[in-house]
């Protein structure tokens, strides 16, 4: 292909390699090619915990609580203190246990799913799902944050909750 | 045709070189589109319920069964299993397991013991302490929801036709209702 100088020899670069690198790669990103219905980032600075789970994510996270506050759709709804390990008093006050403004907005939701939701007959007695809530939580905080966002959530009639993991096998 | 085959024939005399770069441009191409196309972590959910009071009647085939309840408390340290049946004689029992990796081994083989012997039950109610980190909660919700694959099979409930059926591959849940108990308090 190139000649070097006067001589007749010719140089050829031998592609074979690099075709079975570029194969080989292919082959393995065709097999970890994601059909999940959805794909999600994970919120920076936020660890989600491990978990043997066999679904996967199925809808966007409407909550997130990162290390120092508490997300509604990207909306910040109350801050943590780190101190403590918990929402702050300022969040906490006139919730019961609950976060108010949390509920409050929770609730809005729940209203505005209701109207759209076509009014049926036998709405009663049927076996459908409730609707339920994702939540993206950092790994390092401790229980009651979910316990205080749950109880909001199951104020506003929420009552179903997807907890965010990471994958892993056995 | 004769003619051409032929010609073709007669001009065969290099070796014939195979013209790849279209290939590699085409490979070029797809290796890019899926690095950046791929995801390298994959998400999932774990799926659990809080409590809720409802007026829905009872549905009349499970009205008179005994059926067991199954409590699991997390506390500092500590992992508590108990069960008692709704109808008497209410045969408490309670077992107590370390909150740690082979704890939660423990309790899992427990809840495997106690589902197979009530395998009408499929809901467990968890009540966590306020301190127990949320990774904790995963661990141990894990060990509730999910079968290992060295488990023995869930005996089905139902008719006779269902449990032929069925078979350990597509019951790959061991509890798959959790409601956290102690959201309400």
């Amino acid at each position: 292909m190139a000649s070097v100088g006067d001589s007749q020899e010719t140089l050829s670069l031998n592609i074979m390699p690099m075709l079975d690198v570029f194969s080989i790669l292919i082959l393995f990103l065709l097999m970890s090619f994601s059909t999940d219905p959805v794909s999600h980032d994970i919120t920076s600075g936020l660890v989600i915990p491990e978990s043997l789970t066999l679904r996967s994510l199925d809808e966007i996270p409407v909550i997130t609580a990162t290390k120092s506050e508490l997300r509604l759709a990207d909306q910040k709804i109350a801050s943590i203190d780190p101190a403590t390990g918990d929402f702050t008093q300022a969040d906490r006050r006139g919730g019961q246990g609950a976060l108010l403004g949390l509920f409050n907005e929770l609730n809005e939701l729940n209203e505005a799913n209701k109207k759209r939701k076509k009014p049926s007959r036998d709405d009663e007695d049927s076996d459908t799902p409730p609707d339920s809530l994702t939540m993206e939580i950092d790994k390092e905080h401790d229980f009651v944050i979910l316990r205080r966002i749950m109880k909001s959530a199951q104020q506003a009639e929420f009552i179903a909750f997807k907890l965010m993991v990471t994958k892993t096998s056995e | 045709m004769r003619r051409k085959r032929s010609k073709i024939s007669a001009s065969d005399t290099g070796p014939v070189e195979l013209n790849v770069m279209p290939f590699i441009d085409v490979f070029s191409l797809l290796t890019t589109f899926l690095l950046f196309s791929a995801v390298f972590i994959q998400i999932g959910i774990i799926e659990v319920q809080a409590p809720f009071f409802s007026n829905k009647p009872q549905k009349d085939e499970g009205k008179n069964k005994r059926l067991i309840s199954v409590h699991v408390t997390l506390e500092q340290n500590k992992i508590e299993v108990e069960t008692f049946f709704d109808i008497p004689p209410r045969n408490a029992k309670r077992e107590d397991f370390a909150l740690d990796e082979a704890g939660i081994q423990e309790m899992h083989d427990h809840l495997v013991e106690i589902r197979q012997e009530n395998p009408d039950t499929d809901k467990l109610t968890l009540f966590v302490d306020d301190e127990i980190s949320y990774d904790n909660v995963v661990k141990v919700v894990d060990a509730i929801k999910i079968l290992n694959a060295d488990d023995p099979p869930i005996p089905q409930s139902g008719s006779s036709e269902t449990k032929s059926t069925a078979s350990h591959q597509t019951n790959r849940y061991l509890y798959p209702k959790v409601v956290m108990g102690n959201v309400l308090l």
